[in-house]
């Protein structure tokens, strides 16, 4: 058991193992193993951005369901509202014309009441003129005694 | 065992190298030639799952060499200051080389030495007890050593690039009892940075040369067939042990490189 040449080839032999080991052994691996770390990191990062951009979307989805609920409520509301004044408006004409009708009646009735006078009027004086011949036995002039007759129809 | 020689041979012929040359310019060609093919395996094997490599949907293969690397790497985290693009490979060979290395203990300690000689007899018209071959690597203080050395170079390294050459022999000087101590500092602080180095190559070979020492007694046990089942309980007993000793150790070496360079690596020292 001594030392010898030995010695020299065996550290030449560990410094070319070295060299070989880093080359062909070390560098792949290490090289496999950090493609792979990344690899994952990359997708638990990917899968976290995916589940915040949900979230956001989620969020925004609700606010835009709140909005238009709020939105098909005020339209709602102004429906109501615009209908109520409709009706209002459709009854405020309805009663308008329904005064109007009854002044255009009151008027008709006014008028027919009046011919009809006149028409009596211009009957009782032609009446009263035959009467007072027939009373008088003889013909009254009636363009003499016109005066009389027109004054007293107006005295009717 | 080869039946009449005697367990002192035996061990020792287990624990021979095929060697060439003499004394210090020997050259243990079975600590090379398993020591390459430790490393070679891992460099193979990297390459075949590495041309279909993917961050998709990893294949059993690539799951297992990422779970390993992913482990290592965790460790250097966990302990190592900054980033560094050096410190996660040096860690990682270590520890596959060292476990690699270390489970030669698991082949049979007879197996390969046999088929050697067979091949050393009928091929080569070797000797049969001429022909030597052990096969466990880090039960070779050369290669624990080896590793040790480099950890060591790699240390000053680390140490004079985060605090500069000034402020690597200030540390030197100055700790642990302060600059009145200057002398006793460089002593302690020198003692102590050799220490690391040694400690993790006898702590290895140690371990492993011990381990396969127990195999090989086990091996010897086997002198008649009344007690062959108690051998084979046993061999079976001592490599589950030992398969905890090899990741054990390997882990431990990994572990104090790791240490050892992040303590370097720091700016200041506590």
């Amino acid at each position: 058991m001594s030392i010898n040449l030995t010695l020299i080839f065996e550290i030449l032999a560990f410094l070319a193992f070295v060299y070989s080991f880093k080359r062909f052994l070390w560098k792949p691996i290490i090289g496999a193993l950090e493609a792979r770390e990344k690899t994952i990191a990359d997708g638990l990062a990917a899968a976290e951005k995916g589940r915040n951009d949900l979230e956001q979307a989620e969020a925004r989805a609700e606010q835009a369901l709140a909005e238009a609920r709020r939105q098909a409520g005020e339209i709602v509301e102004h429906a109501n509202r615009r209908a109520a004044k409709l009706i209002e408006e459709a009854r405020n004409a309805a009663d308008l014309e329904r005064i109007r009708a009854a002044e255009r009646a009151q008027a008709e009735i006014d008028q027919a009441s009046r011919q009809a006078r006149e028409v009596l009027r211009g009957r009782l004086a032609q009446i009263a003129a035959e009467a007072a011949g027939k009373i008088l036995e003889r013909e009254i002039d009636p363009e003499m005694h016109v005066g009389v007759i027109e004054k007293m129809a107006t005295e009717l | 065992m080869t039946v009449g020689k005697n367990p002192v041979e035996y061990i020792q012929h287990h624990l021979q190298n095929w060697q060439v040359g003499q004394g210090l310019l020997a050259v243990n060609l079975d600590t090379v030639l398993f020591s390459l093919l430790c490393g070679g395996f891992f460099v193979v094997l990297a390459w075949w799952v590495g041309r279909r490599i993917t961050a998709g949907r990893p294949g059993k293969l690539q799951n297992v060499l990422e779970a390993t690397v992913a482990f290592v790497n965790q460790q250097v985290r966990d302990t190592f200051p900054a980033r560094d693009p050096y410190i996660g490979p040096i860690s990682l060979t270590v520890f596959l080389w060292v476990a690699m290395m270390n489970a030669m203990d698991l082949i049979p300690v007879d197996l390969i030495p046999r088929i050697a000689q067979w091949i050393g007899y009928y091929a080569f018209g070797l000797e049969m007890n001429r022909v030597y071959m052990h096969i466990l690597p880090t039960a070779d203080l050369d290669v624990p050593l080896a590793l040790a050395l480099s950890v060591f170079v790699l240390i000053i390294i680390y140490n004079i690039r985060s605090k500069g050459v000034g402020g690597y022999i200030k540390y030197f000087l100055t700790h642990p009892y302060g600059p009145k101590a200057a002398p006793f500092n460089l002593m302690m602080s020198l003692l102590e940075e050799l220490a690391k180095p040694l400690s993790l190559a006898l702590r290895l070979w140690g371990n492993m040369f011990a381990g396969e020492l127990i195999f090989m007694l086990i091996a010897l046990f086997g002198f008649s067939l009344w007690v062959s089942p108690g051998q084979v309980m046993l061999g079976w007993a001592w490599s589950w042990f030992e398969t905890l000793v090899i990741l054990l150790q390997a882990f431990i070496f990994m572990l104090l490189t790791i240490v050892y360079l992040a303590m370097a690596a720091e700016k200041k020292h506590h």
